[in-house]
């Protein structure tokens, strides 16, 4: 039996479902993403420098909400910028690290969105690691600034693995 | 920019008070006939999932009103973010485990030749807008549509894929204002035109804990070995049993001996009486329906 709770949702459902259904796709441009205060905030990793940096992706879409396709062309460049900006770039004792990006997508359920991205990174023969970063939220306005901050979040939060992850490893080495 | 409430949660908790409001069980209509001509040569297939998903849980009863529903949203929200955290580890001991082509190499292996040509193009879909082009595209020729689920219950308790196998007609029209409009709505109007079924194979725990944690411990045995064993087979034994029930319906008397099942799968999982038709060493199939599903043994009550 539905709740009234459910009862006025569906009601809202279909007045809404009226007033926004655009099916035209969004491109998140580099914009949407706030690149220096990400820059400002990230642990950083200086006794290795971004090697290979390879995008392997299965589909470089980012998802869709409902009818509305969510596109951010440049992600990868710009998560590859962001890397290398953690890392020591220009030390010639750094090691080169390989990164791939395995995954960037996202996951919408009944009233949440979560965003996913995964990096695996690999320091010479050892093991690789795999880095997951994810940032699940209500979803209020299926706006593309508001998709930007689960981008920013979920990649902030990858980032930080690696850089921490390898961190422990630069204070090995030394 | 204008906040605006979130248009999927209203549409979702509405689907939930219609479904809730209309529930029944749908009988199974005959299978279009086909001539060797005007067998399918495309298969869609509506994949709209990159990892292992998990569903999410059932959080009740808000309390009624605007407010209820924001309650439960929050709790939503909340739980939705510990399903997440929980299942961040094992998609990390899958990430080189490409579900994507062992599900196609079974919907290719399994194909009904009597309904689709064995060289049919299998056209992946990943989204609702693709998925309405290539529709809207058919213009009248049959067709197989495969959506696919695979995932872990809210609690973890079991793993399941879940195929809905819509077969015939299925093709969208545009209307005056381009928007898309099924060709056959009501049961009457598909007879003949489309037959509709799903398909489905679970892994469930045997006596499963009520609490994830523990559920996800067994899962997560040998680097998750459980869990790529179990999903690997569980797409190719549901696409086995689409393959072999659109060949040829399966045979059953549904007003035999019924047994009660846990049906795993979103939007929750759900206790329910059906028929058993067979077994095959630890595994049951049974049917309710248009459900056709195959469980374990110990998944029977």
């Amino acid at each position: 039996m539905a709740s009234s709770s459910q009862r006025i949702a569906s009601l809202l459902a279909t007045v809404l479902a009226l007033a926004a259904c655009s099916s035209a796709p969004v491109r998140i441009g580099n914009d949407a993403v706030d690149e220096i205060a990400l820059a400002a905030n990230a642990p950083r990793a200086a006794c290795v420098r971004l090697g290979d940096f390879s995008d392997h992706r299965p589909v470089e879409e980012l998802g869709t909400l409902g009818y509305r396709e969510f596109a951010y062309q440049d992600y990868s460049g710009w998560l590859r910028r962001q890397l290398a900006a953690r890392m020591g770039k220009d030390s010639p004792d750094a090691a080169p690290l390989q990164v791939e990006l395995l995954r960037a997508y996202m996951e919408t359920n009944r009233s949440t969105l979560t965003f996913t991205v995964v990096l695996r990174s690999q320091l010479g023969d050892a093991p690789p690691t795999v880095h997951r970063g994810s940032d699940t939220r209500v979803n209020w306005f299926n706006s593309d600034s508001e998709l930007g901050n689960f981008i920013e979040r979920a990649s902030a939060a990858a980032i930080k693995h690696l850089m921490v992850t390898h961190q422990v490893g630069c204070s090995a080495r030394t | 920019m204008t906040p605006r409430l979130p248009l999927r949660l209203f549409v979702l908790l509405g689907m939930t008070a219609l479904l809730s409001a209309c529930a029944s069980v749908s009988q199974r209509l005959p299978t279009p006939i086909v001539s060797d001509e005007s067998r399918a040569s495309v298969v869609l297939l509506a994949l709209n999932q990159q990892e292992l998903e998990v569903d999410k849980p059932n959080v009740g009863n808000g309390g009624g009103g605007l407010i209820g529903a924001l309650i439960e949203v929050a709790a939503e929200s909340y739980m939705d973010k510990n399903r997440q955290k929980a299942i961040a580890p094992i998609r990390d001991a899958l990430v080189d485990f490409r579900a994507e082509p062992l599900l196609v190499e079974a919907v290719r292996s399994n194909l009904p030749v009597n309904l689709v040509r064995p060289d049919a193009e299998i056209r992946i879909l990943r989204s609702a807008k693709a998925l309405e082009d290539a529709r809207v595209s058919l213009e009248g020729s049959n067709t197989l549509l495969l959506y696919y689920r695979y995932a872990f219950d809210a609690e973890f308790r079991a793993i399941y894929v879940r195929m809905d196998a819509h077969f015939g007609d299925v093709g969208l029209l545009r209307d005056s204002k381009g928007r898309a409009k099924a060709k056959y709505k009501s049961t009457k109007q598909k007879t003949g035109k489309i037959v509709e079924m799903v398909y489905q194979s679970q892994f469930p725990l045997s006596d499963p804990s009520n609490s994830y944690t523990p559920n996800i411990a067994r899962w997560m045995k040998d680097g998750g070995k459980p869990i790529s064993d179990a999903l690997s087979a569980a797409i190719i034994e549901a696409n086995a049993l689409a393959g072999r029930d659109l060949r040829s319906p399966l045979a059953f008397d549904s007003n035999g001996g019924k047994a009660s099942y846990i049906l795993y799968g979103y939007p929750t999982a759900m206790k329910l009486k059906a028929v058993r038709i067979e077994t095959s060493g630890e595994r049951v199939l049974f049917s309710s329906g248009t459900l056709l599903a195959w469980t374990a043994r110990h998944g029977v009550q």
